[in-house]
């Protein structure tokens, strides 16, 4: 929803490390993170604040299953359901990268490969058949006439 | 009729009689100013050996070099157990960097040979420069080690972040620390207004 920039993120985890040399804040176990109708969950999420201590990168990485991030584009629309070994959302961008495995479902529509970028206010997605690191994997799209989505 | 010149007494015992009067007077007000002692703390740790009012109490490392200050209105110890026990302290724990970390509570307590340092009731440690403030009951401080840790429930603040957890770990020396079990964090957005 537009009113998720401006929300707080909230997390809940078994664990919080904080680093003031490398100035991360590590959640780990079970690490379920909410900005308004974002959600985020994952086995450790990674916080990057400014220097005023606000949240502006969060790096998710799923261990045993992919790290997942659903969030509500409208209130009329359906929730947009992204899975991937890394998610990355960049907070001032409102950009959302899903890396290696990625899969996104988007109103019937559905993005797999290797790298998949959802925008999430302009609702826009980009796939990738290979990251950054050279891991590769054919992306497949299905979508799904208007017609048959009602 | 007036007495004859041999019994009139003679201007020196005057001036004697007058020093004596002031004299007694300067004692008697002399002796209202001492404030009466505190009480002798009774403990089940026994008779203390001494106790200390309005304290600054410096330690130092082997090497020398301070690492923890301790000021407290009132400081007791007991031999017995060989600790020492502080009212509402303040301590300052410097790390090998030499950033001051700031550390106070109710009741404090020195373990034997001055280690550790034992904070409880409304227990609080700013860690310095990144403006992290923990606030919890009970917090430990093992000056050997550098290392804190809560025994109650902890909340971690910065700026208008918080966390909070059901332990709470700092290693001072390294800059980090730890919230473990049942862990919630609240990260809100900065506002415009209040970030220009």
């Amino acid at each position: 929803l537009e009113s998720d920039a401006n929300a707080p993120i909230k997390v809940a985890a078994d664990r919080l490390d904080l680093d003031d040399r490398a100035g991360t804040a590590v959640y780990t176990g079970d690490v379920e993170m909410q900005q308004g109708s974002m959600r985020l969950t994952a086995e450790r999420v990674e916080i990057e604040r400014n220097a005023q201590g606000e949240v502006t990168l969060v790096t998710a990485i799923g261990e045993g299953e992919r790290a997942y991030i659903e969030q509500k584009p409208a209130p009329e629309d359906p929730v947009v359901k992204g899975w991937g070994n890394t998610i990355v959302y960049h907070a001032a961008e409102r950009r959302v990268e899903l890396i290696e495995n990625a899969e996104l479902h988007q109103a019937g529509d559905t993005f797999n490969g290797a790298y998949v970028e959802y925008f999430l206010d302009r609702r826009v997605v980009q796939a990738r058949s290979e990251t950054q690191s050279g891991e590769s994997e054919r992306v497949r799209m299905t979508l799904t006439p208007e017609q048959s989505q009602q | 009729m007036a007495l004859p010149s041999i019994l009139r007494p003679s201007p020196k015992f005057w001036l004697a009689l007058i020093v004596l009067a002031l004299g007694g007077i300067l004692t008697f007000i002399d002796q209202r100013d001492v404030s009466l002692p505190g009480p002798i703390p009774s403990d089940a740790a026994g008779e203390p050996d001494y106790y200390l009012e309005g304290v600054q109490l410096t330690r130092f490392d082997t090497q020398g070099r301070p690492h923890q200050r301790l000021e407290t209105p009132r400081l007791v110890h007991t031999p017995e157990d060989d600790v020492t026990r502080a009212e509402t302290p303040d301590a300052r724990l410097l790390d090998d960097e030499g950033r001051i970390w700031f550390a106070s509570g109710d009741k404090g307590t020195l373990g034997p040979g001055g280690n550790p340092l034992t904070l409880r009731g409304n227990a609080m440690l700013k860690a310095p420069e990144e403006g992290w403030r923990l606030d919890t009951h009970t917090l430990v401080y093992d000056a050997d080690t550098g290392h804190a840790w809560s025994e109650s429930e902890a909340l971690l603040r910065q700026y208008e972040q918080r966390v909070r957890g059901e332990r709470f770990d700092a290693w001072i020396n390294e800059g980090r620390m730890r919230l473990t079990d049942n862990v919630r964090g609240f990260h809100p957005p900065i506002d415009e207004e209040q970030e220009s």
